[in-house]
């Protein structure tokens, strides 16, 4: 077969021309973007691809002219010299242009798993904001509660007193007598006053609204497949024993919940690769009973003691204010929280909390220490 | 594709290229697949431009949907 050459040369000069034409088109209009946004990791990544690839087209379409010039002029001798440096220019300019893309792709890649992580700090952030004012909703509440059992507690007595001898005076009294009028207004006001107390009294009850009947079983179980990931991305093997009926209670779920997770994530960082965590629920007595058992590096005596300290922490980065969030949910719920611990054995948390409590009966109500 | 044209052109025979009617009508005798290869490389720039022409459309798209969003903003 015998082709000829002369398409290729058509092809091969216009398409340098053009080549030059449009690596110029695509560096000012990668330019103009990046001038808009500077810190756009995408513009950055275009900038700098459009620029080695504009010294590529330049370096290879000048290359091709200036070898067609020179061997149309008669100087192939000089082409023949001048190639091997044309050659290595391109050979340079395309590392270049591989070098840019793969070093943007690793860029891209962290840029991508710090983005994660910002989102996750984000979350976690929202978290602590919610549980925080859920638990300043639940301290006013339980000061508003307070306040009003006190007051209603401290004049219930001496205002049945004045009204029940308001009243008893009024039926003695005959019609007709000076101070009749007298005694009908104190008995009438301290009615009025019998009324605030009780009015005081129901503002305590408000408080129910927060606490709801759920099954603590649930929570657990809720809890656990939200952790799942992390579970087995550490290869923790996992034992859930949770008592067979439903451990009925007055709780806040969503608190608990907070409490549990706080609870497990600290199991799993404190167990090793292939360890394990024991979650089992029971009832006992009056009690509903949550214990979270793991086999990591336990803590001295002298960590146990401390656990509940605001800010006190061992760990690198802790907030220190963990666990005593977890012990105020837990007083919340009148319920009781013990740590046991021993260094290289792991750690046992067990939670008691009470399934009937606050306001059922009146005489219940006690508030939390 | 160009690599493979540069390598081609090394391994070409030397008396291959037909050059007696001067290097604007040279001539090429293709005899084994170097050769055809060759000659299919020699012509890349058929896709090296369009290639620079999507991705210069595709700049100029994001310099249009950048410029809507900072005209909204």
């Amino acid at each position: 077969m015998i082709w000829s050459l002369a398409p290729s040369l058509v092809v091969d000069i216009t398409g340098s021309i053009l080549a030059i034409i449009l690596a110029g088109f695509c560096f000012t209009t990668v330019r103009r973007l990046l001038r808009q946004e500077p810190d756009n990791a995408l513009w950055i990544f275009l900038f700098w691809f459009s620029t080695a690839l504009g010294i590529f087209a330049l370096s290879r379409s000048l290359g091709h002219i200036a070898k067609h010039v020179l061997i149309l002029t008669g100087f192939p001798q000089v082409w023949k010299s001048l190639s091997p440096f044309s050659g290595g220019i391109n050979t340079f300019t395309f590392i270049l242009i591989a070098s840019v893309t793969v070093f943007f792709q690793h860029f891209q890649r962290i840029y991508r798993r710090m983005s994660a992580n910002h989102a996750e700090l984000e979350t976690f952030s929202r978290d602590i904001l919610h549980l925080n004012r859920d638990l300043e909703t639940m301290v006013m509440e339980r000061t508003m509660a307070e306040m009003a059992l006190g007051v209603a507690d401290g004049i219930r007595n001496p205002i049945c007193v004045i009204g029940g001898f308001s009243r008893l005076l009024l039926k003695r009294l005959t019609p007709d007598d000076p101070t009749r009028e007298w005694l009908t207004t104190i008995a009438a006001e301290t009615k009025r006053m019998e009324e605030m107390v009780t009015k005081f009294e129901s503002l305590a009850e408000k408080r129910e609204y927060f606490f709801g009947q759920e099954d603590l079983n649930q929570v657990v179980e809720t809890t656990l497949t939200t952790l799942a990931p992390e579970i087995e991305a550490k290869e923790i093997q996992l034992h859930t024993s949770l008592w067979p009926e439903p451990l009925m209670g007055k709780i806040n779920g969503h608190l608990l919940r907070v409490a549990l997770s706080h609870l497990v994530r600290n199991a799993i960082e404190a167990t090793p690769r292939g360890g394990g965590i024991t979650l089992t629920t029971k009832r006992d007595g009056e009690f509903a009973s949550l214990k979270i058992q793991d086999t990591g590096r336990g803590m001295s005596p002298e960590v146990v003691e401390q656990v509940f300290t605001p800010f006190y922490t061992t760990k690198i980065g802790g907030s220190g204010l963990g666990l005593v969030f977890v012990r105020q949910i837990v007083e919340e719920h009148r319920g009781t929280i013990k740590i046991e611990s021993e260094v290289g054995r792991g750690t046992r948390v067990i939670i008691d909390l009470p399934q009937r409590f606050m306001l059922q009966q009146r005489s219940d109500f006690r508030p939390a220490q | 594709m160009t690599f493979c044209g540069h390598w081609a052109e090394e391994g070409l025979d030397p008396g291959a290229i037909d050059r007696q009617m001067g290097h604007l009508f040279r001539q090429l005798h293709i005899t084994d697949l170097g050769g055809l290869i060759y000659y299919l490389a020699s012509l890349d720039h058929l896709i090296l431009i369009p290639a620079f022409w999507l991705f210069y459309l595709g700049l100029k798209d994001f310099l249009a949907s950048q410029q809507k969003e900072l005209a909204q903003q």
